[in-house]
């Protein structure tokens, strides 16, 4: 268990299961609206479903093909001003920028809140990064089981998902007529108390139903896994090719994608941006994929070449160093990176690649 | 925060993405999964939208230049300055030139026309990269009798057969190479023709490359390959109106295996596409190659049938849209020729006074030879005109008035500033190259007193002694809806509910083979080439975005001396090794340039980043390549 697990009030399973009428499900919203800040999924345009802030119940989205751009962006934006700089009487004022109130992330998918267990973890290690942290520390994260796997999901296989045992504050469930809400933590127990009347304990049939749904999800994932066990042995055993890396890499264009949109990246740069009469230091999106990502001042490039950089993103994600670090593979599982991608190097193509030895573009 | 949907300010695929803003700076951008042209695919300039306008030396006040320094006015000083030295020029009979970024949207560019043809009275009006790209849509034009597009990547990416013509598509149109990769994947033939081995060329089934200056000989090959096929045949149910003179022009050549089965893919594929993306080539040979490729699409039935496309990809976001506004010396709005009264007549009504039926120059003639210049948005940033870098060609002016968002070289010889939004501030609409007009959105606010680019342009067209108004962007479309071919009745609110419209494409009805110049006379002349047709590293989007940069300033950084590819075994040849001077010499002029080694190069091939042009300029004398004797310093 994590410090921040502790922070979170403890046990890594859940602590309790409640049960609340669908019919009051917006009741509940508004007093959780009351609260602090919710971001939720809503409609975007076509058919597009974003994460953003949310003013009433009926914005959220309850039914919906999980967000192409990730949750994670509440924790770590794109642009993200860490600290302000600003020149006073008195001398030089550094100031951290901080969300004004709690946040509250509500319907995140299994994929997504385990991709926000993962960034805990590794912003809690060796230099703990107390920006990511207590913004960290300020959100609820309020999950939502995946009955139904989605289309390029392949959560099964990372241990992320389609439902969660831990790694939330509160788990929901939809059972038709009710929603289940099971607890993981003291920020989750907080949120379900404070609507009194709206939850009751969960029955037993209710808990029951929950399991065999479950147990029908893991059942309907079908052709789209993605087994790391066998490529983490060939990479961790130096048993891949270097030619393949030099085919596969002619079907990357280095947009970044897969790296931007990937739960589980944080890769960043720095940089003051001038704002009124002072600076704003932000931390930005960056990406591994990018050749002037490792540029070194010198212009020595330690991974010059497109190759270099797609294999650096599978010995990252994919091997055994990191699994024994992180305690999982560097992936949840979301697909997202099947769709994103400019070319056809997505995380399932290239662990079938790496496990058959073939490239198949 | 605040999240809108809105286009790609980069190439001309028209990628759909949200822009996110935080305290009214854009801070970032999300894919949209269901946009037509992106489907949640994004290149990595996509993915910076949003960083220059937030990151870039944002130009947020008026100024006037005063004994020698630019400082800071209000707007009405600003503009009066501008429209009285513009008045004054004008009642001289001194030329006035309107350069307008191909980033604009329609709407700004229809009031830069407006202003030109209209207000100023002169029919100066051009975009940089214009030239080519209508160039290109010209020799399509000459065999399917209209000067466009046809088809959607999302076409291209469900097509059995793929010809594609490049530079580099995969650096020029990440998209576009995405959907014909993906198309590749799944087991579509892709056949590639260009000056030099790329990304793309490398994922091809057969690949082409042509010698500079014999760009067509590469092509003629696949149309007689296609014609033995039994394109064209009787029955074939293809075009027969100038088949016996392409015959004729296509005796002499021979064609290989490879050219023989790379044809009979494309003559027996369901849905053939074809993909032109920018190559470097001298303007006629650009318009000779886009002849061979249209007479290929015509034979292979992707003319017109659904499902194939024959899509030229514009280098800037709104390129297409731009000429379709008229933004060319020589053509009206809608691509109508100058001579074209109806519609001169409904353009003199709208905008209340008569319209100019001259043909103008292009822009790289207007930098420096016209008295007065008005440069709206980062229109000589990037490509040509050849300004250079302390923007000194525009010296030549007595009179510049700049609109733009970031400060430039521009600004050195201005006298009026205008400061405006970015492009991903604008609203507006702009035109794919596959015919859709969609919407942009404003993903932030501008900063300081900038405003929007169309505000300023009616103003500065009110002063000129235009009519009131516009008073908004849409006031533009609705005008725009009114008067331009092509864009007449556009639904405009179908422009929110969904993705956007598509406009309506003239019918193929008057297409007909055109004949292959002759074989160009073997040579094996030493060429050296430039590299793209644009440099990223110099368009203000890329250098203000931190992300992006940095791989363009740290080459440029790395090679202050600019460098020159070779094939190994050429410098093998020459004595030299990577590092090493060598001396290239054309009929022209000489330059010096270190060596880097380029094992994909064709023996005897050379070439220079784009973005090192300057360098080669004494060598090159204005084409994008030329025969060169190359000497070890
Ligand atoms: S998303 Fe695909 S194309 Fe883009 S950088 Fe990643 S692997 Fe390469
Ligand atoms: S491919 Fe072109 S339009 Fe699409 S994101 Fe990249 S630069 Fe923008």
């Amino acid at each position: 268990m994590s410090d921040q697990d502790a922070a979170r009030g403890g046990s890594a399973g859940p602590r309790g299961a409640y049960a609340i009428e669908r019919s009051r499900i917006d009741d509940w919203v508004s007093t959780v609206l009351a609260l602090g800040e919710v971001i939720a999924p809503m409609a975007g345009h076509g058919g597009d479903v974003l994460y953003a802030p949310v003013e009433t119940p009926d914005q959220v989205l309850w039914e919906f093909d999980n967000s192409l751009h990730p949750p994670k962006e509440v924790l770590l934006p794109q642009t993200d001003p860490l600290f302000e700089i600003r020149g006073e009487r008195s001398g030089w004022q550094v100031a951290a920028v901080r969300p004004r109130e709690p946040r509250i992330l509500l319907n995140a998918r299994s994929c997504d809140a385990s991709g926000i267990r993962f960034l805990r973890g590794v912003h809690e290690e060796d230099l703990r990064d107390s920006a990511y942290l207590r913004r960290d520390a300020d959100l609820t994260v309020v999950s939502l089981s995946c009955p139904q796997p989605c289309s390029q999901g392949f959560c099964i296989c990372c241990d992320a998902g389609p439902f969660l045992d831990d790694g939330f504050d509160v788990q929901l469930t939809d059972l038709g007529e009710v929603l289940l809400a099971e607890v993981g933590s003291a920020k989750g127990e907080a949120l379900v108390r404070t609507s009194d009347g709206l939850f009751r304990p969960a029955s037993e049939q209710e808990l029951s139903r929950r399991r065999m749904l479950e147990a029908v999800a893991i059942d309907s994932f079908g052709e789209s896994t993605c087994h790391f066990g066998s490529a983490m042995r060939r990479i961790s055993t130096g048993r891949v090719v270097e030619a393949l890396w030099d085919t596969m890499s002619d079907w990357c264009f280095e947009c970044g994608a897969c790296t931007l949109v990937c739960p589980t990246c944080y890769c960043f740069s720095i940089k003051d941006r001038q704002s009124g009469g002072g600076w704003q230091r932000c931390r930005m999106w960056d990406s591994c994929q990018y050749g002037a990502f490792t540029l070194e001042a010198s212009g020595h490039n330690p991974r010059p070449h497109r190759k270099d950089r797609v294999k650096r993103r599978f010995y990252h994600k994919v091997s055994a160093q990191y699994y024994l670090r992180d305690g999982t593979v560097g992936c949840v599982g979301c697909g997202r990176c099947v769709t994103v991608c400019l070319g056809t190097t997505d995380m399932p193509a290239v662990v079938t690649a790496i496990r058959k030895g073939v490239w198949n573009g | 925060m605040r999240t809108v949907l809105t286009s790609c300010p980069f190439c001309g695929c028209g990628c759909g993405l949200y822009v996110h803003a935080r305290d009214g700076i854009p801070s970032g951008v999300a894919a949209s999964q269901h946009h037509p042209v992106s489907q949640g695919r994004l290149c990595a300039r996509g993915w910076s939208a949003h960083a220059a306008a937030a990151w870039g030396p944002r130009l947020t006040r008026p100024m006037l230049r005063r004994d020698g320094e630019l400082r800071g006015a209000d707007w009405g000083e600003a503009l009066d300055t501008a429209a009285r030295g513009l008045a004054r020029l004008r009642s001289s009979g001194r030329s006035i030139g309107v350069i307008a970024s191909p980033r604009l949207t329609n709407e700004e560019s229809y009031l830069a026309v407006r202003l030109a043809r209209g207000a100023l009275g002169t029919p100066h009006i051009d975009a940089p990269l214009r030239a080519e790209f209508a160039l290109a849509l010209a020799g399509i034009g000459e065999v399917s009798g209209v000067a466009s597009s046809r088809g959607t990547l999302q076409d291209v990416e469900a097509s059995d057969a793929i010809l594609l013509v490049e530079g580099d598509l995969a650096a020029s149109h990440p998209r576009a190479a995405s959907a014909i990769t993906r198309a590749v994947a799944a087991g579509a033939k892709l056949v590639c023709c260009g000056p030099a081995a790329t990304q793309m060329s490398r994922l091809a089934t057969l690949s082409f490359t042509w010698r500079p200056g014999a760009e067509t000989d590469s092509l003629a090959p696949l149309i007689a390959g296609a014609l033995a096929a039994g394109a064209g045949e009787p029955g074939a149910g293809q075009l027969a109106a100038g088949l016996d003179a392409l015959r004729a022009s296509l005796a002499a050549i021979a064609v290989g295996d490879q050219a023989r089965a790379a044809a009979r893919w494309l003559v027996e594929a369901a849905r053939p596409s074809v993909v032109v993306a920018p190559f470097p080539a001298a303007p006629a040979a650009v318009r000779r190659v886009t002849v061979a490729v249209a007479n290929l699409a015509a034979l292979c039935g992707g003319l017109g049938r659904p499902g194939s496309a024959l899509l030229v990809l514009p280098t800037r976001s709104n390129a297409q849209g731009s000429l379709d506004m008229g933004v060319t010396p020589e053509a009206l709005p809608g691509g109508r020729p100058l001579d074209d009264g109806g519609l001169r007549d409904r353009l003199a009504a709208a905008w209340g006074t008569a319209v100019t039926a001259d043909r103008g120059v292009d822009a790289a003639d207007m930098v420096g030879q016209t008295s007065g210049l008005v440069i709206v948005g980062d229109a000589l940033a990037g490509g040509v005109p050849p300004v250079g870098p302390a923007g000194e060609a525009l010296s030549g002016s007595e009179l510049v008035v700049v609109l733009d968002a970031f400060a430039s070289p521009a600004l050195d010889a201005a006298d009026v500033v205008l400061p405006v939004a970015a492009a991903i501030e604008s609203s507006g609409t702009v035109t794919g190259a596959d015919g859709w007009l969609r919407r942009v959105r404003p993903g932030g606010d501008p900063p300081g007193e900038a405003r929007g680019a169309w505000w300023v342009l009616a103003e500065l067209g009110r002063r000129l002694g235009l009519g009131g108004g516009p008073d908004s962007p849409d006031q533009v479309l609705e005008e725009i809806a009114n008067v331009v071919p092509g864009y007449r009745g556009v639904d405009r609110g179908a422009l929110d509910t969904g993705w956007g419209v598509l406009l309506p494409a003239p019918p193929v009805d008057r297409a007909a083979l055109q004949p292959l110049p002759a074989p160009a006379s073997p040579s094996d002349d030493r060429i050296v080439m430039l590299d793209g047709v644009y440099d990223w590293g110099s368009d203000p989007l890329v250098d203000h975005a931190p992300i992006l940069c940095r791989d363009e300033r740290s080459r440029r950084k790395l090679f202050p001396r600019g460098q020159v590819a070779m094939a190994p075994g050429d410098a093998e040849a020459l004595g030299v090794r990577q590092g090493w001077l060598v001396k290239l010499v054309s009929n022209h002029g000489e330059a010096v340039l270190p060596v880097v080694l380029r094992r994909e190069l064709a023996p005897g091939r050379l070439s220079v980043p784009f973005a090192f042009r300057y360098m080669l300029a004494d060598v090159l004398a204005g084409m994008p390549s030329a025969s060169v004797r190359v000497e070890r310093v």
